[in-house]
C-alpha cells in the first residue's frame, strides 16, 4: 500500500507504472508512437528508457565544389545509450574536425582553453592523419592529395574566412602567411571538414563532410570502436565512385551497406565498387543514371548478379527521359519491377510513354507481377523521376495496391486485366451458371469496367491537354530566377544552379531544397524581372523633363538605400530571434554539454544533403541566417548535387 | 509434481485480509507463487496449510487476476518470444480484449499484480493494451491520457512542433 501512495505523488499516470512496465510497453510501440510518447513531457523525453532506440545516420560528404570529388556517406546506428542521443531533440550540431581532437585532448579542462588551444588542437589533427597513414590502412595517394589542393585555392580561402569561429585572427601579416602555409600543410591531409548531428525523421543522422573518403571512413570506424556500437545501415552516397572500393576494411559491425551512386554512361569503369560489397551481408544499391542507355542498365544488372550480393535490393533512378531507350532490355530480366518515387516523398513520377512502356514490357515479363512490392529475389525498383504528374494520382489510386499509379497505361492495364477476369467468370458460369458468387462477381467486374473506362476517356483527353500546351520558350541563363514546381505541386520560387542536358537544377528559395527540373516546366516568375524605378511611374514620368531626371535618380537611390536598411534590420531581428532559439535549446540540451560534447555549436544542416532529409529542409524555410547562407553557398555544387 | 498436487488448491490472501482458493494448476500461472511453493516445498505438503499472503494486490484485483488465470491455465505454455512477436499489440485474444476492457485505473493496477506475481501472459497482454492506448496518439493526445503534464517551454514546444511536422502528415 505504501508503495502504491508513493507511487502516486506528483506522477502522472503513465510514470505510475514501474520503469520494467514502461519499458515493455515501450517496446512494443512503433516508431512514430514511441517518438509522440518522448515528445509529451520532459521527463517522458529525458528517461532514456523511454525514448525510441533512434537509428543515428552519419553523412559523410566531401567538402568540394567539384562534384566529381564529393562523396557523401551516410551512416546509421543505432546508438541508444551515447551522449548524442541525450542531446538533441531537434537542432543540428556542428563540430568542425578540429573540434574532434579537441574533445579528446581538452576534454578534461576547461571550456575556455579551447579557443586558446585551437592552434596546437589543428597541430594535433595533423598529427592524427599522419599517423593515420603510417597505420597503412588506408592508402592514399598523396600525389593526387597535393593536386587537389592546389586547385582548391580560391576555395579554401574562402573556408577560412568562413570558419573564422576556428581559426583566430592573426593580425601580423607575416603570420598569417606562415598561418596559411601551415593551413596549406595541414590541408593537404585534412579530412572531415566538419562532423554534424543532425535529427533527422525519428532517426538521428550525424554528418561527417570531409576528404578524402578513406579518412572519412576511417573516422567512421574510429568512432563505432569508441562507442562499440552495432551499425544499422552505412549508406555512401558518391557521386563519382570510382573510390569506394577502397573501402576495403568495412568493419565487420556493419551489417547493411547502401551505396547511392550516379553512373553518366560509364557503369563499366566504376564497377570496382561492387567488390566492396561481398563482405557485407545485405547491400542495397541505388544508382542515379544521368544518361543512360538500356545497355548500361542492363550491362551494371548482369554485374550485379554475378556478383555474391545478388539478393540485396537494387535500385536504379532514371533522372531524365532515356530517350531511344527501349526498357524492354531492362525490364525482360526481372522477376518483378517496381515503379518507385524519387527518394523519400513516396510520389510515382514517371512520363507517359515511359509508364506505358513499362508496364507493356511488365505484362510480357510476368503481368501478375507488375504490381508485387518487391517480393522475389532480383528486383529493380525503378525509379524513374522525370516528370511530375501528381495531380492524377488520387484518382487511379482506388486500387487496391499501395502503389500509386497516375497514367493512363496503367489504367488500361487494369482494364484489361478485369476484362479477362470476366471472361474467366463467364466461362466459369458456363459450368455453374446458377453461382450466386460468380454472378456478383460478374455485375461488379462489368461495373468496374465501365468505370475505369470512363476515367480513362477523361484521362485521355487530360493528356492531350497536357501534350498540347504551349511550352515557355525562353533561354534559361544559370543564377536566374524562376517559377518552378515544387514537388507538393505548388510552384514556387527557385534560383538556376546551373543548365545541364539532364535538365535545369534548381535551388528553391524558401526551402533551398535541390532539384532537377525539365526546362519546359520552369516559367519565369509572375512579376517583370526588371526593377520597378520610381520615376518609371507614368504619374511622374509624364512632368518629368530631362532637368528633373538627375534629382529623380537620387530619389530612386535614396529609396534603395532605405530599403536595404529596412531589410537589414529585418535580418537582425530574425538573428535574434533564431539566437534565442538557439539558447533556449542549448539549455535543454545542458546534459549533452556536462557529459563533455564540448565545443559543439548549433548552425544549421548544410544543404549537402538532400536526400532523406526533408525534416531539417523544412526546417530550413524559416531560418535567416548568415551561416546559412555560408552553406547555401557551399552546397552549390553544380547540377549533380542536385541529383540527390 | 503429482497430479493429486496439483489438484490441490492453494490459498491466497489479499492486501485488504479477503482469502481466495485457487486450484494449484491454475496459480502455477503466477511464476512468483509457484517458485515460492515449490521452494518452499509447500507442494509435497497434504495440508494446504497457510494462505499465501499477496501485499500488494487487493481483493479486487486477485479476483480478475485468479479469473485470468482460470481462463488461461490451460493455455500451451508460450514459446521464447522472438523478436517479431513481441512487437506485435494486435494479437489480443478476444477474451483478453472483454476482460481488459476496464478503467485505467484497474489496468494499471492489473499490470502491477502481474508484474508482482508474475505472470508473463497477463503482463503481455495488458502491455500490449497500454500500448495500444498510446499507438496513432499525437503527443497531446498521450498527454490527456496518462496526465502527463506538458513542461516543455513554449519555444522548445515550437522546436519540436516544427521538427516533427512529418508527424501530422
Amino acid at each position: 500500500m505504501c508503495e502504491t501512495d508513493d507511487r502516486r505523488g506528483d506522477k502522472d499516470d503513465w510514470h505510475k507504472l514501474p520503469k520494467v512496465i514502461r519499458q515493455k510497453v515501450f517496446g512494443y510501440l512503433d516508431p512514430v508512437s514511441k517518438l509522440n510518447l518522448s515528445l509529451c513531457s520532459r521527463r517522458t523525453w529525458n528517461t532514456i528508457v523511454e525514448k525510441p532506440d533512434f537509428f543515428h545516420k552519419i553523412v559523410v560528404t566531401q567538402d568540394d565544389m567539384r562534384y566529381n570529388e564529393s562523396y557523401d556517406v551516410h551512416f546509421f546506428y543505432e546508438d541508444t545509450d551515447s551522449e548524442l542521443d541525450d542531446c538533441q531533440i531537434a537542432g543540428d550540431y556542428y563540430v568542425t574536425f578540429s573540434d574532434l581532437p579537441r574533445r579528446r585532448h581538452v576534454s578534461d579542462s576547461d571550456d575556455d582553453d579551447h579557443r586558446e588551444n585551437s592552434d596546437d588542437d589543428m597541430e594535433n589533427v595533423e598529427e592524427e592523419n599522419e599517423e593515420r597513414h603510417s597505420e597503412g590502412d588506408v592508402e592514399m595517394n598523396e600525389e593526387e592529395n597535393e593536386d587537389e589542393e592546389e586547385e582548391f585555392e580560391d576555395e579554401e580561402k574562402e573556408e577560412e574566412s568562413d570558419d573564422e569561429d576556428e581559426i583566430e585572427e592573426v593580425k601580423d601579416e607575416n603570420e598569417e602567411k606562415k598561418q596559411q602555409d601551415e593551413l596549406w600543410k595541414r590541408r593537404r591531409n585534412t579530412v572531415l571538414t566538419r562532423v554534424h548531428h543532425v535529427s533527422d525523421f525519428n532517426k538521428k543522422m550525424i554528418m561527417v563532410e570531409g576528404r578524402p573518403l578513406e579518412v572519412v571512413w576511417k573516422f567512421i570506424k574510429k568512432f563505432l570502436e569508441k562507442r562499440q556500437k552495432s551499425v544499422g545501415v552505412i549508406e555512401i552516397r558518391a557521386e563519382i565512385i570510382r573510390d569506394v572500393h577502397k573501402l576495403k576494411t568495412i568493419p565487420k559491425t556493419i551489417k547493411k551497406l547502401s551505396l547511392i551512386c550516379e553512373f553518366f554512361g560509364l557503369i563499366n569503369e566504376n564497377t570496382k565498387f561492387l567488390n566492396v560489397f561481398p563482405q557485407i551481408l545485405d547491400a542495397k544499391v541505388r544508382l542515379k543514371l544521368g544518361w543512360i542507355t538500356a545497355e548500361h542498365i542492363n550491362d551494371f544488372i548482369k554485374l550485379w548478379k554475378s556478383g555474391k550480393i545478388a539478393d540485396s535490393k537494387l535500385e536504379i533512378c532514371v533522372f531524365h527521359d532515356p530517350s531511344n531507350v527501349s526498357l524492354d532490355t531492362i525490364l525482360t530480366d526481372l522477376d518483378s519491377v517496381q515503379l518507385g518515387a524519387h527518394n523519400t516523398c513516396g510520389r510515382f513520377r514517371s512520363t507517359f510513354d515511359e509508364t506505358r512502356q513499362i508496364f507493356r514490357t511488365m505484362s510480357d515479363v510476368n503481368p501478375n507481377n507488375h504490381m508485387d512490392i518487391i517480393k522475389s529475389k532480383n528486383q529493380l525498383v525503378l525509379l524513374i523521376n522525370n516528370e511530375i504528374k501528381e495531380d492524377r494520382g488520387a484518382e487511379t489510386n482506388r486500387g487496391s495496391e499501395n502503389h500509386i499509379c497516375n497514367t493512363e497505361t496503367i489504367m488500361e492495364e487494369e482494364l484489361a486485366n478485369y476484362k479477362l477476369q470476366l471472361q474467366q467468370v463467364e466461362a466459369a458460369l458456363l459450368g455453374d451458371p446458377e453461382n450466386d458468387e460468380l454472378l456478383k462477381l460478374k455485375a461488379d467486374l462489368q461495373e468496374i469496367i465501365e468505370l475505369q473506362e470512363e476515367i480513362t476517356a477523361k484521362d485521355t483527353d487530360e493528356i492531350e491537354d497536357v501534350v498540347i500546351a504551349p511550352k515557355v520558350i525562353h533561354k534559361w541563363t544559370v543564377g536566374e530566377r524562376v517559377f518552378a514546381p515544387h514537388p507538393d505541386g505548388k510552384k514556387v520560387y527557385a534560383r538556376i544552379d546551373s543548365l545541364t542536358p539532364a535538365g535545369v537544377a534548381i535551388t528553391f528559395t524558401k526551402s533551398g531544397q535541390k532539384t532537377i527540373v525539365d526546362p519546359s516546366d520552369l516559367e519565369l516568375p509572375p512579376e517583370n524581372q526588371r526593377k520597378t524605378y520610381a520615376f518609371d511611374n507614368p504619374k511622374s514620368n509624364a512632368a518629368s523633363s530631362s532637368g528633373h531626371g538627375k534629382k529623380e535618380w537620387q530619389a530612386e537611390k535614396e529609396r534603395r538605400k532605405q530599403r536595404a536598411l529596412k531589410k537589414e534590420q529585418k535580418k537582425k531581428e530574425l538573428d535574434k530571434v533564431k539566437d534565442n532559439e538557439k539558447k533556449s535549446w542549448q539549455k535543454f540540451n545542458l546534459k549533452a554539454n556536462a557529459k563533455g560534447l564540448k565545443g559543439l555549436k548549433r548552425v544549421n544542416a548544410t544543404g549537402s544533403s538532400q536526400d532523406g532529409s526533408s525534416a531539417y529542409g523544412v526546417k530550413r524555410e524559416t531560418t535567416v541566417s548568415s551561416r546559412n547562407q555560408q552553406f547555401q553557398f557551399k552546397a552549390t555544387r553544380g547540377a549533380m548535387d542536385s541529383l540527390f | 509434481m503429482t497430479d493429486a498436487a496439483q489438484e490441490r488448491s492453494i490459498k491466497l490472501l489479499s492486501s485488504d485480509n479477503e482469502t481466495f482458493q485457487v486450484p494449484r494448476n491454475v496459480i502455477r500461472l503466477s511464476n512468483t507463487i509457484n517458485t515460492l511453493l515449490q521452494d518452499l516445498g509447500l507442494d509435497d505438503e497434504e495440508d494446504a496449510g497457510d494462505a499465501i499472503p499477496v501485499q500488494n494486490v487487493t481483493s479486487t484485483i486477485l479476483k480478475k487476476v485468479i479469473a485470468w488465470c482460470q481462463h488461461h491455465h490451460e493455455d500451451p505454455v508460450a514459446a521464447d518470444d522472438s523478436d517479431s512477436r513481441e512487437k506485435r499489440t494486435d494479437d489480443i485474444s478476444s477474451w483478453d480484449v472483454e476482460f481488459l476492457k476496464v478503467d485505467q485505473g484497474t489496468l494499471f493496477e492489473l499490470i502491477l499484480a502481474a508484474n508482482y506475481l508474475d505472470i508473463k501472459g497477463l503482463l503481455d497482454v495488458s502491455c500490449k493494451t497500454v500500448a495500444n492506448m498510446i499507438k496513432g496518439k499525437s503527443p497531446e493526445e498521450i498527454r490527456r491520457t496518462f496526465n502527463i503534464k506538458n513542461d516543455f517551454t513554449p519555444e522548445e514546444e515550437e522546436q519540436i512542433r516544427k521538427e516533427n511536422a512529418w508527424c501530422e502528415d
